[in-house]
């Protein structure tokens, strides 16, 4: 498998009033083609920051943005902003935004809405050619045609999640972000939109980043799996590994704390709060909240060091890693 | 609970959001009521509360007729009875500091002696766990993590020594983290309080380590009623069957397969469909599903449904 995304050294730092606020502080992992990679870790731990900074759709206070961005061998990062949306953006890598359905416009046929998309990017394109394409696009995600002429209030939850996939994808993407795609949906609705995603990556061979906070929904499409806290990647490996034996004490206890239907287990917590990303402790930044602290742990950030198949920064591994 | 909608100059539609239910919940139980948004849910924990007052039948709370109190015997039942929102961001006034958001309640009720009302909210802070309390007693609700913000709701709630909570979705806006220690939380309350409990939510994954019993609710209707691992292993309704299928347990080989999911989306509240008002969605429907509206049936003791397919001819 060929990796379609390199993400080097990524930074992302906000100026708040209180300080320096380390979003995203030194990522790096790669996405392969055909792959899903989901991004776990509780509220506030950076993805949807990671997210927004892989499109650099920039806030105003930013205070750092860096790092290399490579899809197809070229440095997305180093191009001007005219060029990465004219070439980039929306063509080869787009997102699905948290709670997108809700930010339809409410006074704009969906068909319209679609088509702006491509109006936008190509300005040889007719009004009638852009909404013809756009009704290809609700028949790619399972709607009917007349929905490109109903009003978003027409529509429900799942349907209205179902017109921003198609938008994302109507100028053919190869990689799609999709930052909680389903959270604001009921179970089956939910299941019903996962069905389709998983659809859409066999029928197109997408790639995707799956950003998400519920293990648990994330199972359904990672391939592999990053687990970020504080900011930062502890740890990343294949699904299969990360779900049967996690090694970083964050994702053990995350798993453990996912309630289970059809299995019976003591569910367990992580006591404290996620760190200040402010002031972030020094050295792990979960030792506060880890129970297998060391002294170590309190002074010097563990690095990210490769385990058996999957890498994860931790000083209990010190001994058996193979770097 | 039929709420009317009014049009001019014709005679007023209903939204039949819960539409003939009947349940019991025993003293110190915890029951959860689950099903889609839509479904009445909500509006039924309301009406136990008495938020809102029933168009038809009665609420009987610990031998007493509660349908229609008015005046001071419902103020009584507002001490008794009392309820946690969903939202911990939104549910609480944000220029009042932790304080007086307990404080509040106290006053309300008449109680006079300010040492008193101190000593309480010391008290259902220690319960809730916002320890160390002097930190916790001047902050306003923005200074709070969602966690914790759930932990003051709870405090709330528990201030005027209440018998009954409705809990409406306590855990759905928090992280996967805290949600566990919420719930074991309100567990532990249930119990060394005695306190009974209406858990509502969405989420069946989470109901077995916080309830006894669960309702699943359609339509405004309730379909199934029993006991947790008896309606998680042998459920008798297909639309349990469809809400248990769609939740995904943590398995990388999820990714391989598609779930099985019932098509559609749940009708509209004033036009139900006729006979059972699960069957355009349901892969088992018959002929008599579209016609005659199925009853409650005990199956086995205390595991009843409502389904043709459970009811020997």
């Amino acid at each position: 498998m060929s990796e379609i995304l390199q993400v080097k050294n990524l930074k992302l730092y906000y100026s708040t009033k209180k300080g320096v606020v380390k979003a995203v502080d030194n990522i790096s992992f790669a996405l392969n083609k055909g792959e899903t990679l989901a991004v776990v870790g509780e509220s506030g731990c950076g993805k949807s920051s990671m997210a927004i900074a892989l499109m650099r759709l920039l806030p105003r206070n930013v205070n750092t943005y860096q790092g290399s961005i490579i899809v197809d061998n070229e440095d997305i990062s180093k191009l001007d902003e005219k060029t990465l949306r004219e070439r980039i953006l929306w063509r080869k890598i787009s997102m699905v935004f948290q709670g997108a359905m809700n930010s339809l416009n409410p006074v704009l046929k969906i068909g319209f809405q679609i088509a702006e998309a491509l109006l936008e990017h190509d300005k040889r394109l007719s009004k009638k050619e852009a909404l013809a394409i756009a009704k290809k696009s609700l028949e790619l995600v399972r709607l009917p045609e007349f929905i490109a002429d109903r009003y978003p209030h027409e529509l429900s939850g799942g349907m209205k999640q179902r017109v921003v996939i198609a938008m994302a994808l109507v100028l053919n993407p190869q990689i799609v972000i999709l930052d909680e795609p389903t959270s604001a949906l009921d179970v089956i609705t939910q299941a019903n939109i996962i069905n389709l995603l998983k659809r859409l990556k066999n029928e197109k061979g997408l790639s995707y980043i799956f950003i998400t906070h519920d293990l648990a929904v994330a199972s359904e499409l990672a391939d592999r799996v990053v687990v970020m806290y504080g900011g930062k990647i502890v740890e990343y490996g294949n699904a299969e590994q990360i779900y049967a034996t996690p090694k970083h004490p964050y994702t053990q206890k995350l798993i453990a704390s996912i309630p289970t239907l059809r299995s019976d287990k003591t569910l367990e917590f992580i006591p404290g709060a996620p760190p200040d990303l402010i002031d972030p402790p020094p050295g792990c930044r979960f030792h506060p909240r880890c129970p297998y602290a060391m002294d170590i742990c309190r002074v010097e950030e563990p690095p990210l060091l490769t385990a058996s198949n999957g890498k994860v920064a931790c000083w209990l591994y010190k001994g058996d890693i193979v770097e | 609970m039929w709420f009317p909608i009014k049009r001019l100059f014709k005679t007023p539609l209903y939204a039949k959001a819960v539409d003939g239910v009947s349940f019991n919940l025993l003293k110190g139980e915890s029951l959860a009521l689950v099903g889609e948004s839509g479904c009445g849910k909500t509006t039924l924990g309301k009406t136990c509360l008495r938020l809102i007052e029933p168009t038809f039948g009665r609420l009987i709370y610990d031998g007493r007729d509660i349908t229609h109190l008015s005046g001071k015997d419902l103020k009584w039942y507002r001490r008794e009875a009392q309820m946690i929102y969903q939202d911990p961001f939104s549910s609480f006034n944000p220029f009042f500091p932790v304080r007086r958001i307990l404080e509040e309640p106290l006053i309300v009720n008449g109680v006079k002696s300010k040492e008193e009302r101190i000593n309480r909210i010391q008290e259902a802070l220690q319960e809730v766990k916002l320890l160390p309390i002097e930190d916790f007693i001047n902050k306003f609700p923005h200074m709070l993590s969602g966690g914790q913000r759930q932990r003051l709701a709870i405090a709330r709630a528990l201030i005027l020594r209440p018998k009954f909570i409705v809990a409406d979705e306590p855990v759905s806006m928090l992280d996967a983290s805290v949600r566990v220690e919420i719930l074991y939380l309100l567990k532990e309350l249930q119990i060394s309080q005695g306190i009974s409990f209406l858990y509502i939510t969405h989420d069946i994954a989470t109901v077995k380590y916080f309830s006894d019993r669960m309702a699943v609710m359609y339509s405004g209707k309730i379909v199934e009623l029993g006991e947790i691992r008896k309606v998680i292993t042998s459920h008798l309704h297909p639309y349990t069957e469809a809400l248990i299928e769609a939740i995904p347990d943590p398995d990388p080989n999820n990714r391989n397969v598609e779930r099985k999911v019932i098509p559609g989306e749940p009708q509209n509240p004033v036009a139900w469909p006729p006979g059972c008002r699960f069957h355009p969605r349901c892969p088992y429907a018959m002929d008599i599903c579209r016609v005659e509206e199925p009853p409650m049936n005990e199956v086995e003791s205390g595991h009843q449904v409502a389904c043709w397919l459970r009811i020997k001819k």
